[in-house]
């Protein structure tokens, strides 16, 4: 390959953790067939930030989880900031403990994750609250739509891993990346 | 070989250069305080575009509805293959069903043309009644804009969807979106090629209806859950399960009589009502732009009187 086409594939493969992100954000937006607005879905995007925050910290960092929070409240119709403050609560949960998380088993990893989205649907629950005049939102949904994501969460590490593999940036001779 | 000497710097560049040197040095120290304290910098940014949404700034709400169109577009195109795949499924579940829908619909047929003959009998007698009464027979005539729904937030938090229909067809904030059973919802926000629904459903959205056939007014409240409850109903209501709920017209939102649900329940805890709307296929929706009659001019004469007096009146 090339000098800049070699370079081009570099930087998209770098940008590859925050673009499927976004694409989280955008399948959490979509209408789904005989989807009732009453039926609970996982919640996609704080799945694939989790996965990228602990695997690649230094390609979705703090700026990357505020950029996804943005763009989900913008093209989602909630109050701009809402998901972007529940995402970086969520994000001081694992900055710089990357490492440690990701040497515990899987099942620990995975209570790793629930705390994760506790943190962020508790936020998001405490600011809509807010938002309404500090009226508390109902929370049956909250829990089940938090249950579901959950539940879901280890099948997705699957889907991702491939793509983790092609963010593997080639090593320099040096041994650095 | 002669050396070219280089030229002497005067006081003027030299002060230049020590800007420079300066501007970058503060740029750097900024660069590594925003590394830092990232999660801070952006939670700060966040709490202030809250506040600037609560305060309804009218930036946020342009970025808002841009947001919007953008999604809308991206989305659109992103659903085909869903819906490829949702077609397969559906004609495979069409297959299995008809025969079943065969045999119900011709039981039905007979019971409705029993029904047509019922309704026709009605409606003479309803315009009889409406002549008497000196009645419109309907509101005001409605432009219907057919939209798709191109988004949903999938949040637990709010009950929207967004349509491919903004402004530039004449849609406005404000306006009743209906499916082909009934309402659905509002118009919350308009960007210029896409708009915001606010579903019944939603904790925020309040809706003036009248209950038949008692005809009591009433609020009808969503609670974010499949049941909306009706609120602010009269002292001793008289309300009970099966009754049609429509929409009142009260305060000149939304037109009056549209088919809005059915009450469910009836207990202690309040009324529940079922919308008529169907979530589950709620893949194209129409916008109804209706205005409210002009309020009657303040010299009007009060209508006359109906029944006796009026008959007594006659020659």
């Amino acid at each position: 390959m090339n000098p800049i086409g070699g370079s081009l594939a570099r930087i998209l493969r770098r940008r590859l953790p925050a673009a499927s992100a976004l694409l989280a954000v955008l399948l959490d937006l979509m209408p789904l067939p005989d989807a009732a607005p009453e039926r609970l879905f996982p919640l996609l995007t704080p799945m694939v930030a989790f996965h990228w925050a602990l695997r690649r910290p230094d390609l979705f960092t703090p700026f990357t989880f505020l950029l996804v929070g943005l763009v989900f409240d913008a093209a989602g119709g909630l109050p701009l900031g809402t998901s972007g403050l529940a995402l970086l609560a969520a994000c001081a949960l694992v900055h710089g403990r990357e490492r440690t998380l990701l040497a515990q088993p899987p099942l620990l990893l995975w209570g790793g994750f629930a705390l994760f989205l506790a943190v962020f649907e508790a936020v998001r629950w405490a600011i809509a609250s807010a938002w309404h005049d500090f009226e508390p939102r109902p929370l049956i949904p909250v829990l089940g739509e938090y249950l579901v994501t959950v539940l879901v969460q280890p099948l997705l590490v699957p889907l991702l891993a491939p793509l983790e593999r092609l963010v593997e940036c080639p090593r320099h001779a040096t041994g650095s990346r | 070989m002669a050396r070219v000497a280089a030229p002497t710097p005067t006081a003027q560049d030299i002060r230049r250069l020590l800007w420079q040197r300066r501007l970058r040095l503060w740029w750097l120290l900024l660069r590594r305080l925003l590394r830092r304290f990232a999660i801070l910098t952006g939670a700060i940014l966040c709490a202030v575009l809250l506040v600037a949404a609560k305060l309804d700034i009218a930036l946020v709400r342009f970025l808002q509805a841009r947001a919007g169109d953008a999604a809308a577009l991206v989305l659109d195109v992103m659903r085909l293959p869903l819906e490829a795949v949702g077609r397969v499924g559906e004609t495979i579940g069409d297959i299995v069903a008809v025969w079943r829908e065969n045999r119900r619909l011709e039981a039905e047929n007979r019971r409705l043309l029993e029904w047509r003959r019922e309704a026709i009998r009605l409606s003479v007698e309803n315009q009889a009644l409406r002549r008497m009464l000196a009645m419109p027979t309907l509101p005001l005539p409605v432009r219907r804009t057919a939209a798709r729904v191109v988004a949903d937030p999938g949040s637990a938090f709010a009950h929207t969807r967004l349509i491919d229909a903004g402004s530039e067809r004449g849609i406005r904030v404000g306006m009743a979106v209906m499916d082909d059973r009934g309402l659905v919802g509002r118009v919350v926000a308009v960007g210029r090629w896409s708009a915001r629904i606010l579903l019944l459903l939603d904790s925020t959205s309040r809706i003036p209806v009248v209950v038949e056939p008692s005809g009591d007014h009433a609020l009808l409240e969503g609670d974010n859950g499949p049941y909306p409850r009706l609120r602010f109903l009269p002292l001793e209501p008289r309300v009970s399960v099966g009754d049609r709920v429509i929409t009142s017209g009260a305060g000149g939102l939304l037109p009056p009589g549209l088919p809005v649900g059915e009450v469910v329940a009836v207990d202690e805890r309040g009324v529940k009502v079922r919308p008529y709307a169907d979530w589950t296929r709620l893949d194209h929706v129409v916008v109804l732009d209706w205005q409210p009659p002009p309020p009657p001019p303040a010299d009007a004469q009060p209508a006359p009187p109906i029944g006796p007096a009026t008959a007594e009146a006659e020659p």
